[in-house]
């Protein structure tokens, strides 16, 4: 081993000229699959420490038209503070002659809101302040793109309902917003409760969520307070959410992301990998006659095989550690840029497991593609060196291919492993191969334009995931190129 | 007194066939020889007559397609690729018209590889020593590409002795190099293979060269038509004969 580090070394000399596209490859793919682990691992780690502010409170009960009973209130006031407030849609229209009415998404929450956090106003006032009636106008704050919509500026005055009143502030940052980020029809109206009441929307029947949230008294338990509210009220329809519910939305829209991006990353990496199958191909090809002069002068096929496979893992360390380092800097990069579209605080930070993982995969890939070229290298004839390209290069022996098989199945048993969802990564592995080589047959049969390296590059990945397995934004954003790979 | 010498290299109905688009081709054709240890020999023919692959199956580079090679007493046929290396490795030295030195190595290194696939511990000091007998001391430390055709031989001679091989196989060894750097470099040949008692096939087509060697055999279309000794030494004989 030590000789054969030794010849690697000074096989390295001739500088890493032909390995520019195999440590590209692997380290595309590795940063792809380390950005979106680590982003998501920092999104679920600020789900896990705001849970309380995404949440709204220790308990959520949710009531869909129609308001909790009197008793029901009591039952809740008795075990912590209690706020409560109305979500709905509902039109703005604004006051003034050239306001423009919108569909808005209108709160009304108590005085109390927020139990926990802080919502945020651009001009640095409290909520309670902005809010409050002042000669007879109740208050409102809203998101900026409300103002913009509506045509409004700050004092301008518009009814919802009824009810008049005046936007005062402008939300930077509401804590609970994350619930609904998704569901929003309309940009944020924030009004008292108070007014709400004034406006003559809550009547029976009303199209109004019914929010209520709980502030435990010390020592309280979510968990045994929504087991009394369902043995209590067996029958009374609400939805409960305790601390370990919060951000289920956001879970399960970063869950899909993550599968989607990941799949897409782990894609990538194996089309690199075949790229990486290349490159070490025709770096081999250029060394036949060393090959075939150590053979001459007595270097064992052991050696031979050992020399190589020294020299590429280490240029797959190097790959393997850009694409790490570069993925792990993304989510910063991220975060500067999208943090204020995110529903929740990601915790950006250097995690190891979704790094460690990622250099898994790319150096598991690049094993895979590097075995088949180095099995073949260790195979040349010292015949060549006299004949050359006249010696017909042996196949593969079939302790060779069980090798090759083994690392397969290696990559496909570690893919499902780390899968958020095994059940899926189970399905999918298999058909791997052949989704591979579907989009690629498709790109040949359709002609250059097709193969141009971008459409290639963007395109092909996406066509190999399972269609049903694309969350629709990412199609909508992928189909801003023509996008032939819907037909797959 | 008659010294009793064994074969080195004994070839015995030898037959190499390779395939080809136009079908299979008879590239040796039933060759018998022996070649006595110490021995220079040189083999001389047309190209295409089977020179050099008669070379390859001595060193075990080819394997012949029936007939029986043995050399250094070892029988090749039934050895695997990494047994025939290691034969290589241990007892045989070999010259092409091509150098073929490891162009990412410097000029020690190269002569050193032997030694160093065999685990010698003193392979860089033999390796320099090597260098030095064939006038390249001040050079170890050059790549292929920084030194001449003739320098380069020099140093493809200096990685074939360095073993102190008992048998030395040169294909045209010349063939590369004008004419004063060639017979620079034969020089070198023949003196390092007469100071080691080396046996040295020499695959060649001049005939003034061959005449310096021992024993010229001649091969024409894989068969061997002439054996004829200029020069052998008084009292050596071949024991299988």
């Amino acid at each position: 081993m030590i000789l054969a580090l030794r010849l690697a070394r000074r096989e390295m000399r001739s500088g890493l000229g032909g390995f520019r596209l195999f440590i590209a490859c692997l380290a595309l793919g590795v940063a792809a699959i380390a950005a979106i682990l680590s982003f998501s691992r920092a999104i679920e780690e600020g789900l896990r420490a705001d849970a309380r502010e995404i949440l709204g409170g220790d308990v959520a009960i949710s009531l869909l038209y129609r308001e909790a009973t009197a008793e029901q209130m009591a039952f809740l006031r008795e075990r912590g503070q209690l706020v409560r407030w109305i979500d709905s849609r509902a039109m703005a229209r604004p006051v003034k002659a050239d306001g423009r009415p919108t569909l808005v998404q209108l709160k009304a929450v108590e005085s109390a809101y927020p139990l926990y956090g802080v919502l945020e106003l651009r001009g640095g006032g409290s909520l309670a302040d902005a809010l409050a009636r002042r000669d007879g106008v109740w208050g409102a704050v809203v998101e900026e793109a409300a103002l913009r919509r509506m045509n409004l500026a700050l004092g301008d005055r518009l009814r919802v309902g009824e009810a008049t009143v005046e936007v005062r502030d402008v939300i930077a940052r509401e804590p609970d917003r994350g619930l609904n980020a998704f569901a929003s029809l309309g940009p944020r109206l924030m009004i008292p409760f108070e007014a709400v009441i004034d406006s003559g929307l809550v009547q029976p029947g009303s199209l109004l969520n019914w929010e209520y949230r709980l502030r435990l008294a010390p020592g309280g338990s979510d968990v045994a307070t929504i087991t009394a509210l369902k043995s209590r009220y067996p029958d009374a329809g609400w939805r409960l959410r305790g601390v370990a519910d919060a951000g289920g939305g956001i879970r399960s829209w970063l869950d899909r992301l993550t599968q989607f991006i990941g799949l897409i990353g782990l894609s990538s990496l194996l089309v690199g990998g075949v790229g990486v199958g290349n490159a070490i191909s025709s770096f081999l090809a250029g060394r036949l006659h060393t090959i075939a002069t150590l053979k001459c002068l007595g270097a064992p096929e052991r050696l031979v095989f050992a020399t190589y496979f020294l020299q590429l893992a280490a240029l797959a360390l190097l790959g393997v550690a850009i694409g790490v380092a570069a993925g792990a800097a993304l989510p910063f990069v991220a975060q500067a840029m999208i943090a204020d579209l995110l529903p929740v605080r990601a915790r950006i930070a250097l995690y190891a497991a979704p790094l460690a993982t990622a250099a898994a995969f790319g150096l598991l890939v690049s094993l895979l593609f590097t075995l088949v070229p180095l099995m073949r290298a260790r195979r040349v004839p010292a015949a060549t060196l006299m004949r050359g390209a006249v010696v017909e290069q042996r196949g593969l022996a079939w302790r060779d291919a069980l090798v090759i098989g083994a690392v397969a199945m290696a990559l496909a048993a570690f893919t499902v492993f780390t899968a958020d969802s095994r059940r899926i990564a189970a399905r999918s592995a298999p058909s791997l191969p052949f989704r591979c080589w579907r989009g690629w047959s498709w790109q040949w049969r359709h002609g250059p334009a097709s193969r141009s390296w971008p459409a290639f590059a963007w395109r092909w990945p996406i066509s190999i995931v399972p269609a049903r397995r694309r969350p629709s934004s990412c199609c909508r954003w992928a189909s801003a190129s023509p996008c032939w790979w819907r037909r797959h | 007194m008659t010294a009793i010498v064994t074969a080195i290299v004994r070839l015995t109905d030898v037959h190499l066939d390779m395939a080809s688009d136009a079908g299979t081709v008879n590239i040796l054709r039933g060759i018998t020889l022996d070649i006595a240890a110490g021995e220079i020999a040189a083999v001389v023919g047309p190209s295409g007559a089977g020179k050099s692959s008669l070379m390859m199956v001595a060193g075990g580079l080819e394997r012949a397609t029936s007939g029986r090679v043995e050399v250094a007493g070892r029988d090749l046929g039934p050895l695997d690729d990494d047994a025939r290396a290691r034969l290589r490795r241990d007892h045989l030295g070999i010259v092409f018209q091509g150098f073929h030195l490891i162009p990412t190595m410097t000029a020690h290194e190269n002569v050193a590889l032997p030694l160093e696939f065999a685990g010698r511990g003193d392979a860089f000091e033999l390796a320099e020593v090597a260098l030095q007998r064939v006038g390249l001391g001040h050079r170890i430390g050059h790549y292929p590409a920084q030194l001449s055709g003739g320098e380069q031989q020099r140093v493809a001679v200096a990685r074939a002795f360095v073993g102190r091989p008992k048998l030395l196989l040169a294909d045209e060894p010349t063939g590369n190099l004008d004419g004063t750097t060639g017979k620079q470099v034969m020089d070198l040949l023949f003196e390092l293979a007469r100071a080691d008692a080396a046996t040295l096939i020499l695959i060649t087509h001049d005939l003034a060269l061959a005449g310096r060697c021992d024993r010229i055999l001649h091969i024409a279309d894989g068969l061997v038509v002439g054996d004829e000794r200029t020069n052998a030494p008084p009292g050596v004989t071949l024991a299988a004969q």
